[in-house]
């Protein structure tokens, strides 16, 4: 990590192409495990952003890596809920459209 | 009087214990659940009063090195995420207490409200990503509780977007951990690049504006708010929103000092999600839709205060207008979201024509809707006129007056709904058929009274000695 100190700037920009193609798939899809992917792929962009940015800045490092590691928690927990509702979806309507759930019928 | 910092620390175990112990104790009876929790909540209200006085007295204290800070304006959010969590299990009980996952359900409750209370304090990155987790995952859960077509639609709408707002969250603490060099929310030392600095207190303000429903962030609201079950929206809207509130004052407004860029850019958000919010209100048929709309006009107001906030002179009088609204916002959306709770039981329905004629058949509900609608719309003298138009908006006249006036204009809009509502409870025809009388002594209604009660009472003078004490 230490040859990225004082220029960050590589990985900013791979992590915000990550990031926009995440945010376009969340925008466009309506199946919920593709949103998911793409969220994931936000989330990830995200955390190579901060991890870049604070080992940059060399006294925040350790700092950003507590900090990535406790993201990565609520990440998964997030992503765990959000499949076990699209699994309780799918047992209810038999299909993961997220838009598609309340023409269902109630 | 006790130290604030053991008193922070007991109210924590009085939340989390019961909250984390309620699920083992699955299939001992309907009435437990909800026992538990208000028993707990009773406890945790007293502990916020004792925990606001002694802050009060003491000044602000910093605990577990400077993670926490506990200051007298964040226990008073504190303690009003608490009234609205116990307003709303009150109101619960007949309802939620036969549904399978009652137990689930208040446990989620209390962890929510312990997760508020964290964020309401926060000093430290790493401690809001904890704090934000709990209540992020907890109000997902929440909103699905009931697993039928609309709460799953909902909740996974919020669910994902929770998801990319955490996505921005931790981009936003990236720029700024990286900008400071420490995980201490404590604001931008000199001479940082403003260009990284506007950056990351954008992608923090999305973040925290995915939670509260700021323009165009709101995608998710209209299906949560107008689509799950009204007591789970009396919860989410009147206690988890506080934790999206608290993340703004507590990581965002402090960068605000110093930053040209500040005023212009929160006033767009705000101009932008009051107007949607109160347009988009004007169309609905349905109250409780309505209702959530009106949740993002609100945003939009609040956003007018911190908008303030980088402003020296007038950054005191916004950040105590931001807390003196929430105590509107939360006493007439519990109040509100509850009474339509009640309606649902009772087979009234929450649409527009279902509730015409309800204040003959329902005088007390009716009554109390309409006070908690008047002082949304921010009529004298209840508590919404002093927090919308002699703080929030007043805050701003000065630096930005344009801001004030579209906040006036907006208010005026925002009559259109609210009086509706009014207008089909009194004056449009008679009740239908079979329309139920009022169980005067049913929990809900009792609880909209009380909202409704608390309301005038703050009006008739209190608001202002209040915000004399918030000092942020």
């Amino acid at each position: 990590m230490i040859a990225i100190a004082g220029n960050p700037y590589a990985y900013l920009v791979v992590s915000s192409i990550m990031f926009c193609v995440g945010l376009y798939g969340v925008l466009t899809r309506r199946n919920v495990i593709r949103m998911l992917l793409a969220t994931e792929l936000m989330f990830n962009a995200a955390l190579l952003a901060l991890l870049a940015l604070t080992s940059a800045s060399r006294v925040g490092a350790a700092e950003g890596g507590v900090l990535a590691l406790l993201a990565v928690s609520l990440g998964a927990a997030e992503i765990g809920v959000v499949v076990s509702l699209a699994v309780l979806m799918f047992r209810l309507r038999g299909s993961l459209d997220v838009y598609g759930l309340r023409e269902g019928g109630e | 009087m006790a130290d604030p910092a053991t008193t922070f620390e007991v109210l924590m175990v009085v939340l989390t214990a019961p909250g984390l112990i309620l699920p083992l104790l699955e299939g001992r009876g309907r009435r437990t659940p909800a026992a538990v929790a208000l028993a707990t909540l009773a406890a945790a209200l007293a502990l916020s009063c004792a925990l606001a006085a002694e802050l009060t007295a003491a000044g602000p204290v910093e605990i577990f090195s400077g993670a926490i800070r506990l200051d007298p304006y964040s226990s008073y959010l504190g303690l009003l995420a608490t009234l609205g969590a116990l307003l709303v299990a009150g109101a619960s009980a007949p309802e939620v207490g036969s549904w399978p996952t009652s137990y689930s359900a208040y446990a989620l409750m209390l962890l929510a409200l312990a997760g508020v209370h964290v964020m309401v304090h926060v000093a430290d990155a790493v401690t809001l990503v904890a704090a934000w987790a709990l209540v992020a995952v907890a109000s997902y859960v929440l909103a699905g509780i009931r697993k039928d077509g609309a709460s799953l639609q909902g909740a996974m709408k919020y669910g994902i977007m929770g998801a990319v707002s955490s996505s921005l969250l931790i981009y936003g603490l990236g720029v700024a951990v990286g900008l400071t060099g420490t995980a201490r929310l404590a604001g931008l030392p000199a001479g940082v690049d403003p260009t990284m600095a506007a950056l990351g207190i954008l992608l923090l303000v999305a973040a925290f504006g995915f939670k509260l429903g700021v323009f165009p962030f709101h995608g998710w609201l209209p299906d949560v708010y107008g689509g799950v079950h009204p007591i789970l929206v009396a919860y989410i809207a009147g206690v988890v929103k506080m934790a999206a509130v608290a993340g703004l004052l507590r990581v965002v407004v402090p960068m605000a000092p110093g930053l040209a860029s500040w005023l212009p850019s929160l006033a767009l958000f705000a101009v932008a999600t009051m107007t949607f919010g109160n347009v988009a209100a004007l169309v609905q048929g349905n109250v409780q839709r309505m209702m959530a709309y009106s949740s993002i006009a609100h945003a939009g107001y609040l956003l007018v205060g911190l908008a303030a906030a980088s402003d020296p002179a007038a950054r005191a009088l916004g950040l105590q207008g931001v807390a003196l609204h929430m105590t509107t916002y939360v006493l007439a959306k519990v109040g509100i979201f509850v009474a339509l709770a009640y309606l649902v039981r009772e087979g009234v329905g929450v649409g527009l024509e279902d509730i015409r004629g309800l204040g003959r058949r329902m005088p007390t509900l009716g009554a109390a809707v309409t006070v908690l609608m008047l002082s949304l719309m921010g009529m004298p003298p209840l508590i919404g006129f002093w927090s919308k138009f002699t703080y929030l908006f007043l805050s701003v006249a000065d630096a930005a007056p344009w801001l004030a006036l579209a906040g006036v204009l907006n208010s005026g809009v925002s009559v259109g709904y609210y009086a509706q509502v009014i207008r089909y409870m009194y004056f449009a025809g008679g009740p239908r058929e079979g329309m139920p009388r009022e169980r005067v002594g049913d929990p809900a209604v009792l609880v909209a009274a009380a909202a409704a009660a608390l309301t005038v009472l703050l009006g008739l003078g209190p608001a202002q000695l209040l915000a004399g004490l918030l000092n942020p």
